[in-house]
């Protein structure tokens, strides 16, 4: 295990700079829950950047280690960049009030033949 | 063994790569083996190569190189068709070809490499647009998301993803396949939701997710956000047998009879940018 600190686990290295998917996220569940301490820091130190999907996935485990009533874990994200911040605080509300469903507008339906047809000619 | 000949486009225009794409492909049945005949191509682009390449790999179809030297030598460079697996190999053809980025083949059960590979691959293609404030974010966040979205919902085991910078006109293009179900299957495998593959594109942009939980059906419509609006490109989106090409002002949504691929393709062009972007109006 990678720890800066006794209480912290270091992103950039357990994972990536760039942390994409839900399933490494997931991954760290074992390796925080196996933490002697109870607050546990997740550091974001030289992580450029997180999906959104990442994120939401980081916000749950840490709803999902805060519930536990044996080995429960309270998990505190730092160092986070200023993208990092931003993309944590949109899901974050958006978990906590969700947008309705989009309408779309303005889509042309068009045929295939059509295209080539107006590619050719422009 | 049908013997497809793969013909340059008529312009770098990304719709007519589009176009290229889909007479390579039209009239292939499912799953054919065929021979990709690249003999007279003189410049392949990210969105016509990397499709052929997923096939090829799929369907263990083969190909005969370009005659042209230039072209051949480029098609080794990037390791067409099979990409490359594995970090160190590409940190390697990343210092010996610092203008061309081989194709990325990420595989699922790679886990902490593939994480590591796609980041090597997203710096590389940050870096080819050169330092601009807000748009790395506006970079890193469709690539992140449109290639979770292969290992979450496409049932594949591999995913494929190449970029191109071209410095003379000052575009980055970039393309992700998968040729796993398709957003069709999808949505009928995990939701019971029977759609066609235009109403599936459709349902994809709406927000409706093919996963339940909240927070999901962002990736693509945001995406496709980022490209078009902050950054001022054209997205391409193909699955089964419908396509939606956007771009600012525009959006197509398109059949195409006799044309089917199994999966998704996304492709779409980024213009260097020229000034500061700021990602927050588009994350909803």
């Amino acid at each position: 295990m990678t720890k800066n600190e006794k209480n912290s686990l270091l992103i950039a290295t357990e994972i990536a700079k760039i942390v994409s998917s839900r399933d490494l996220v997931r991954s760290l569940k074992n390796k925080i829950t196996r933490m002697k301490t109870k607050e546990v820091k997740l550091d974001f130190s030289d992580v450029e950047f997180v999906s959104r999907s990442a994120v939401h996935e980081f916000l749950s485990l840490r709803n999902q280690l805060q519930k536990k009533s044996w080995k429960k874990k309270n998990i505190e994200f730092t160092n986070t960049n200023e993208s990092v911040k931003e993309m944590f605080r949109t899901v974050a509300a958006n978990i906590a009030i969700p947008k309705n469903k989009r309408l779309l507008e303005k889509i042309e339906k068009i045929d295939i033949q059509t295209l080539i047809k107006k590619t050719s000619n422009s | 063994m049908k013997t497809i000949i793969v013909k340059n486009e008529k312009s770098d225009n990304l719709i007519e790569q589009f176009i290229a794409l889909y007479l390579t492909l039209v009239g292939v049945s499912k799953n054919e083996k065929v021979t990709f005949d690249l003999t007279d191509t003189v410049w392949l682009y990210p969105m016509v190569i990397l499709p052929i390449a997923s096939y090829i790999i799929k369907t263990k179809s083969e190909f005969k190189n370009s005659k042209n030297d230039k072209t051949k030598g480029y098609l080794d460079t990037i390791k067409f068709p099979k990409g490359i697996n594995s970090i160190n190999e590409f940190s390697l053809r990343a210092q010996t070809h610092k203008n061309y980025v081989p194709i990325s083949a990420l595989e699922r059960n790679k886990g902490l490499e593939r994480e590591k590979l796609e980041t090597m691959f997203s710096e590389m293609m940050i870096k080819s647009l050169g330092s601009v404030k807000g748009a790395e974010s506006a970079i890193l966040y469709p690539i992140g998301e449109l290639i979770t979205n292969i290992f979450e919902h496409s049932n594949d085991d591999l995913g494929l993803v190449f970029g191109q910078y071209y410095p003379k006109k000052s575009f980055l293009d970039i393309c992700i396949v998968d040729s796993g179900r398709g957003l069709r299957r999808a949505y009928a495998e995990d939701k019971n939701i029977q759609v066609r593959d235009d109403e599936a594109i459709k349902k994809v942009l709406e927000g409706e997710s093919i996963k339940a939980g909240k927070d999901r059906g962002y990736g693509v419509w945001t995406s496709k956000r980022m490209v078009c609006e902050a950054l001022g490109g054209q997205f391409i989106l193909i699955s089964g047998s419908a396509a939606f090409i956007a771009s600012q002002k525009k959006q197509k949504l398109l059949n195409m009879p006799n044309f089917y691929w199994e999966g998704v393709i996304i492709s779409y062009r980024i213009p260097k940018p020229a000034h500061k972007i700021d990602i927050t109006p588009y994350l909803e």
